[in-house]
């Protein structure tokens, strides 16, 4: 037998960093509140015992009519996991108690977590375990996913609390008069087969909370409830209880030192400033681009020597012609030619992980907050785009937790200009080829450009959805963390191992038909082959800005997903990357290749953002409206860039 | 502790527009740990995040802020 065991708690309280720890996987963990959008499944043993353990989004109440909270009840309702885990934030347990006592309240097999137990070490405060484990009466643990203690403590618990047949009640006594009501209204319900699924004592306080069950109940039913007592003001005195109950709980529970704040106070100090914290921001940017050109280069230097030998060493040493052709000029000057941007790659994941892990990302969104709501968004959605840097795809996925639903459309549509790590490697060689001298700088203003195109869109988009809501912005401010390197590594390799797998499949898919499209039908005159062929038949709407077949092929292919470009490039050009920059400057001018840049931060979203722009608006239609809105507001600015810059060159 | 305090909060908040956590705090003597205990208690009746400004009082809660004397640092931006 399996058992199921769920686990729940607050936002960013640490809930996927023990789902990974127990279950050896690798889910996304980042220091802001709303992580997780999607329940994620894993599985371990444990004394020769199975389990399946369910990671759910974090939530406050279960309480509430929103989506995912109801979502979660229903899990509760349904699934009756033998066991849950409700992890909590020790330095912020109040906050956490509330949703425990709910779960308490539903009668579930419930085990807290207290979790970040090290921090709570850290600023020299304690925890009085046994008091709470009394109060509630149910087992308590504390654990640090950080540095993995109290791991066996919290499996010792699951295994016991889902092995005892003999669930524990959970024994609380409420003020006389709701006591009363609960004796009262199960009575009544007595015959309700609806409610047959639910702890009657629960579906009791339920009703009075909020009543979010109220369709299990008929008008007869309804009216016999209400005249048990004056529910209005038996909901005030069962909050109430349940507010001097917590406070006391959390009151008790932790020892508090006397130092009241630390060097983590007074970076927030420094990083929120109004002004300075956006300095210091955009210069943290800077810092990143030029380290991606300084420190990540000489490695990728090295690969292209090795691509180079590797593909100097093997011309001619197969027999066919057309297969040595494939191999080593499309196959290794192709995927080689992308590949050698791994170290880039995995320079810029690595400081996004970092600027996730430290709890600097939601920061920088509430210092925009009020900047970004000139163009309907809110500081949340701020950071969805910060993170379309990284990958569209988890950047839209992100924006489930954005509750106004034009903003969140808008949203959706308009992440595609942020410049994400696929389009890279294309600046980096176009670059490379043609502003040298200021690398880090033209990087900068690139990505600078893109959250304004995201922005603007964003407005433009929001002036066709007519709906008015006011946008909340309820984020809430972790704790500033130094991330530990073990995590960043892993963040780092999860993002950048997708790198490595596209170039395995859709890149090297691409390359082989490029290399085709190129080789044939006249082999050894590229001019007259398929690929040119293709690339001129757009030449008409693409000549004026100085780009020729070559560019036009390589942006076509580019639709598949970014990086084919410089691998279409490398393939047509017939180089690798080194020259590949010696190539591309003969085929275009500056302004051409700043135009084109412009052209491809903007230009269609690739295959697997469109995918998932569907499957979050629910239909194609959007998919597809994101395909040609997206070239066409590129197009024009990168007509735009190539006219008006020509003025000042 | 007052009887009711619940009650009363709730009232306040539904005759406000927005309010602000630090201005709640004060008009009703709750500490920061009793605030974290009543905001999903608000939700019961209705009252989301929405209507309360910011959910971590940065700027005010800051313990650097008394401490720090220099003018043109002392601007916080949330
Ligand atoms: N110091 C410390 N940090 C921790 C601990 N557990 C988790 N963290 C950090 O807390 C942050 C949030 O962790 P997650 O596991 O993503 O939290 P979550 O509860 O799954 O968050 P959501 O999915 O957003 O609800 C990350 O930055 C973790 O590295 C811990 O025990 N100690
Ligand atoms: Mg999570």
């Amino acid at each position: 037998m399996v058992y199921e065991i769920a686990i729940i708690g607050n936002p960013n309280v640490g809930k996927t960093s023990i789902f990974n720890i127990l279950t050896g996987s690798k889910q996304y963990v980042a220091n802001w509140p709303g992580v997780t959008v999607e329940k994620k499944v894993g599985n371990f043993s444990y004394k020769n015992e199975k389990f399946k353990l369910v990671d759910l989004p974090g939530i406050y109440s279960l309480s509430s009519m929103s989506e995912d909270e109801r979502v979660a009840r229903d899990f509760f309702i349904n699934e009756n996991p033998d066991c849950i885990v409700v992890v909590a934030d020790s330095l912020n347990l109040e906050r956490s108690m509330f949703l425990a006592l709910q779960l308490l309240e539903m009668n579930l097999p419930v085990i807290l977590d207290l979790n970040s137990i090290d921090e709570v070490k850290e600023k020299g405060r304690k925890i009085n375990i046994e008091y709470i484990e009394k109060t509630l009466n149910i087992p308590v643990v504390a654990t640090s996913a950080k540095e993995q203690t109290g791991i066996t403590d919290l499996l010792e618990n699951i295994y016991k609390v889902s092995k005892s047949s003999v669930k524990k009640t959970f024994k609380i006594n409420y003020p006389e008069r709701i006591e009363n009501f609960c004796q009262k209204f199960s009575e009544i319900n007595s015959n309700n087969s609806k409610l047959a699924n639910y702890n009657m004592k629960w579906a009791a306080l339920n009703y009075l909370e909020n009543n979010s069950l109220n369709n299990l109940f008929d008008d007869k039913l309804t009216e016999k409830i209400n005249n048990i007592d004056i529910l209005p003001e038996l909901k005030d005195i069962y909050l109430q209880w349940k507010f001097d109950f917590l406070s006391k709980l959390a009151e008790n529970a932790t020892i508090a030192s006397g130092r009241d704040w630390s060097f983590r106070d007074l970076l927030d100090h420094v990083l929120t400033h109004k002004f300075l914290g956006l300095i210091i921001y955009i210069l943290a940017l800077y810092m990143v681009f030029s380290i991606t050109f300084t420190v990540a280069a000489p490695f990728s230097d090295l690969l292209d020597m090795l691509f180079s030998s590797l593909g100097g060493w093997l011309d001619g040493k197969i027999p066919i012609d057309w297969l040595n052709s494939l191999i080593v000029d499309g196959i290794i000057g192709g995927v080689g030619g992308v590949l050698v941007f791994v170290p880039q790659i995995f320079v810029l994941f690595f400081f996004m992980g970092f600027l996730e892990e430290s709890g600097y990302l939601p920061r920088a969104a509430f210092l925009v907050d009020k900047i970004v709501r000139k163009f309907g968004l809110s500081g949340r959605s701020f950071m969805s785009i910060i993170l379309g840097f990284g990958c569209s795809v988890p950047a839209i996925m992100s924006t489930k937790t954005v509750s106004n639903k034009k903003e969140r459309m808008a949203l959706i549509l308009s992440i595609p200009f942020a410049s994400c790590s696929a389009r890279l490697p294309v600046y980096i060689v176009l670059i490379a080829a043609f502003f040298q001298n200021y690398s880090a700088l033209v990087l900068l203003s690139i990505y600078l450009l893109s959250i304004l195109m995201v922005l603007f869109s964003s407005k433009l988009i929001q002036k066709f959805i007519t709906q008015t809501e006011n946008i909340p912005f309820t984020i809430e401010l972790p704790r500033f963390r130094m991330p530990g390197l073990k995590n960043l590594g892993f963040y780092t390799w999860n993002k950048g191992k997708h790198f490595l797998e596209k170039a395995g499949t859709i890149i090297l898919l691409s390359t082989i038909v490029i290399w085709v499209l190129s080789y044939f039908p006249a082999s050894n005159d590229i001019e007259h082959s398929y690929a040119a062929a293709i690339g001129k038949s757009i030449a008409p709407i693409t000549s004026h800005l100085g780009w020729d077949w070559k560019t036009n092929t390589a942006m076509i292919f580019g639709v598949t997903a970014k990086e084919v470009i410089v691998s279409t490039y490398s393939t047509l050009l017939n180089t690798n990357e080194g020259n590949l920059a010696a190539g591309l400057s003969q085929i275009m001018t500056p302004l051409s290749a700043f135009s084109l840049l412009i052209f491809i931060l903007g230009y269609v979203p690739c295959f697997a953002t469109l995918g998932v722009i569907k499957s979050e608006t629910g239909s194609w239609k959007w998919a597809v409206f994101a395909f040609f809105y997206t070239t066409i507001i590129a197009y024009i600015l990168a007509n735009a860039v190539y006219y008006i810059g020509g003025l000042f060159l | 502790m007052i009887f009711m305090v619940v009650k009363d909060i709730v009232k306040y908040i539904n005759n406000e527009k927005s309010v602000d956590l630090n201005s709640l705090k004060a008009r009703f003597k709750i500490t920061d740990s009793q605030m974290s205990v009543l905001i999903p208690i608000l939700s019961g009746y209705g009252i989301n995040y929405e209507k309360i400004d910011k959910v971590t009082p940065v700027c005010a809660a800051c313990p650097v802020k008394q401490n720090c004397n220099m003018k043109g640092l002392n601007k916080c931006g949330l």
